[in-house]
Formats: structure tokens, C-alpha cells, sequence
């Protein structure tokens, strides 16, 4: 599948498309919706978190973990490993390549999310056809 | 999904569950209680585990655990809110009550220390998974979860009934141990260590499940723990 193929997810978004089946046919694109809408969250949080002076490393770190983890269970290959160059920024207390890694981090996020909504409706359509 | 052998060493395990049970409709399936504060892996590790034919209750907290199994604020009582657990995965990192923490309380609990506790972590720290193993977490898994980690954990709820004679010793004397009673008979009257003997009697249960038993099974050399070990040795 071309979005692995590119590296923008990994093997666990495969494995959550296995656990799809007939009576669950968009368990995938549920945990989707439901990474996005519970990480905005966490986005908004270390966006707030970035802004304060002096920045709080320790906190901003506790988000940014609570981030990652999502990222990776939805298999987001890219986001999840900005998220780890962020995290190496973080331990380092380098607030600029915190802020840096950040926006790249929101890129990934939104093409991500981009992407899998192309896919998502693809295979709807294929569904339908 | 269900595969053949599975399906009676299940029925026949849960059989030995039910006869000590408080809700004896309840049991068919392992139930098992999933606790991560994390949305996103509450919804996958529920699904996992369902596929897996397990029952599953996931909460958020490991103050909510606590109170489903009826320990936050009865220390000691044996007053179950639903079904009685068979197993209980929990992350590690969750604010409030770490997963530590939760397995703690679990092992300290006379009613509950003998469930089966995994723990989950995204961080592949040696020193965490010894504390974890040392505090009696049968395994632990990094994340994300799969679905073959999920196969595995299963085991532990039937080995653990088997081969320790905790369940099996305990729970024999209701008349639902009647209906399957030459397997158990067997593995309880052999200990870990000669384990191998019984996968030739005991025809109505699946080899690999045996097998899981026994110690010089390629399952248990194979250990996830082992595993990590040596992955965070490279």
C-alpha cells in the first residue's frame, strides 16, 4: 500500500486493518478519527506549553510521550519519529529545535491525516462500487 | 477465528472457573480487564483482545481498576462489580497510578494477586520491565500492541490454572469439574518440570497449548522478555 510504501505509516497500521472484518468494517478509520480528535489535545497543549517562558521541559515532554504513543499505535511511521527527535530536543532543554522539530511535527500530522482521508474514501468508493 | 483447539481448552478451562464463580453465565470467555489512559489504545487493545474471542472491560485509570475489582475502597473484599477477571493488562505510564503501581496493589490484594498481570510500555527500558517482573507481572510488552502479542498473553490464563495448581487445586471440587475431568487430573498431578509427559494423554487439548507449559518449550526460550533483553543489550 503506497502511504507504507512511502513511510508515512508503518506494519501497525496493517495490523489494525486485520483486525477489520465484516462486522467491523471501519475500525480503522474510527481509530483515525479518533487519533485526530483526541490529539488535537495534545497538539494544543504543547503548542501552549512551547509558548511559555521559561518553557517547561518536563511537562512539555509528558505530552509530547502521550502524543507519540498515539502516533505509533496508529502506526504514523513519519509523525512518530519527529515526535523522537523532538523528545531528544526536549531531554537536551534545546528550545529551538523543540520549536523547529514542532512544526515539522504538525506538517506530518496534517498531510498525514490528508492522506488518509484520500485513502479512506477510496476504499469507500471501492466499497460502494 | 476460532481455532479448533483452542476452542476446548477454553470451554474446558473456563468450566473449572465457572464452578467458583459468583455469575456462573458469565464466564465463557477469558475476561480481561484493560487499563490505559489513552484513548486510541483503550480502542485497540479492546479490539485485540475481542478478536481474540476475550471479553474485555477497559478502563482508564488504575483507580478505576481498582474499584471494578472491588479493592478501592473495601481493601480485601471479595465483592465482585461484574465478572470475575482472568487477566489484567495495563500500560505503565498512565498519571495518577502508574501500571507499577496498580500491579502493586494487585499483588498485595489476597483475592487478586493470583490474576495474571501484563504490563504495556512504549519505552523499552530494561530496568522497568525487571521492576515489573519482579513485582510478579507475567510479561511485559512493548508497544504498540499486536495481535500476536495478545495470543500470547491468552496463555497465561490457562497456564497459570494449570500448572501452578493454584487454579485447578482450588476450584476442583465443584461438580462442572466432573465433565472434563482426565485432562486436569493429569497436568495437576504433574509439575512444571516433567510437564512434557502429559501432551500424549491429554487429547483434548491442543499441543501448543501444552506445550506452552512445559519449560523447555520453544514458547518459553522464546520469551518476550528474553526478547527485550536482548534487544536492548544491542
Amino acid at each position: 500500500m503506497i502511504l507504507l510504501k512511502a513511510g508515512y505509516l508503518d506494519e501497525q497500521f496493517i495490523q489494525l486493518e486485520e483486525l477489520q472484518d465484516e462486522a467491523n468494517p471501519s475500525f480503522v478509520q474510527e481509530i483515525v478519527t479518533l487519533f485526530y480528535t483526541d490529539s488535537a489535545r495534545l497538539v494544543q497543549n504543547i503548542e501552549q506549553a512551547l509558548n511559555g517562558r521559561p518553557i517547561d521541559f518536563s511537562k512539555l515532554d509528558d505530552y509530547m510521550h502521550q502524543f507519540k504513543g498515539s502516533c505509533s499505535s496508529i502506526g504514523a511511521k513519519k509523525v512518530t519519529n519527529e515526535c523522537s527527535v523532538f523528545r531528544e530536543y526536549c531531554n537536551a532543554e534545546n528550545a529551538e529545535g523543540c520549536i523547529r522539530t514542532f512544526q515539522q511535527i504538525k506538517q506530518e500530522y496534517a498531510t498525514l491525516r490528508r492522506k488518509l482521508e484520500a485513502y479512506f474514501q477510496i476504499l469507500r468508493q471501492a466499497a460502494g462500487a | 477465528m476460532a481455532r479448533n483447539g483452542a476452542v476446548s481448552w477454553r470451554s474446558w478451562r473456563t468450566e473449572k472457573i465457572d464452578g467458583f464463580d459468583l455469575s456462573p453465565s458469565d464466564t465463557e470467555e477469558v475476561h480481561v480487564l484493560a487499563v490505559d489512559d489513552s484513548h486510541v489504545d483503550r480502542k485497540v487493545i479492546e479490539r485485540l483482545l475481542r478478536i481474540s474471542s476475550c471479553k474485555v472491560t477497559a478502563v482508564d485509570s488504575g483507580r478505576r481498576a481498582l474499584q471494578f475489582l472491588g479493592l478501592d475502597e473495601e481493601k480485601g473484599s471479595n465483592d465482585f462489580e461484574g465478572l470475575k477477571v482472568d487477566l489484567i493488562i495495563t500500560d505503565y505510564c498512565m498519571p495518577g497510578m502508574t501500571g507499577y503501581e496498580l500491579l502493586k496493589k494487585i499483588k498485595e490484594s489476597s483475592a487478586f494477586r493470583e490474576i495474571p498481570v501484563v504490563i504495556m510500555s512504549s519505552e523499552n527500558v530494561l530496568a522497568r520491565i525487571d521492576r515489573c517482573l519482579e513485582e510478579g507481572a507475567e510479561d511485559f510488552i512493548v508497544k504498540p500492541v499486536k495481535l500476536s502479542d495478545v495470543k500470547r498473553i491468552k496463555d497465561y490464563t490457562t497456564r497459570e490454572f494449570r500448572v501452578g495448581g493454584r487454579g485447578i487445586n482450588k476450584r476442583k471440587s465443584r461438580e462442572s469439574c466432573d465433565i472434563s475431568s482426565s485432562p486436569p487430573s493429569i497436568l495437576s498431578s504433574s509439575p512444571i518440570s516433567s510437564s512434557s509427559s502429559p501432551s500424549s494423554q491429554s487429547p483434548s487439548l491442543s499441543p501448543s497449548t501444552l506445550s506452552a507449559t512445559a519449560p523447555s518449550s520453544p514458547s518459553s526460550l522464546d520469551s518476550p522478555t528474553r526478547r527485550l533483553k536482548m534487544t536492548s543489550s544491542e
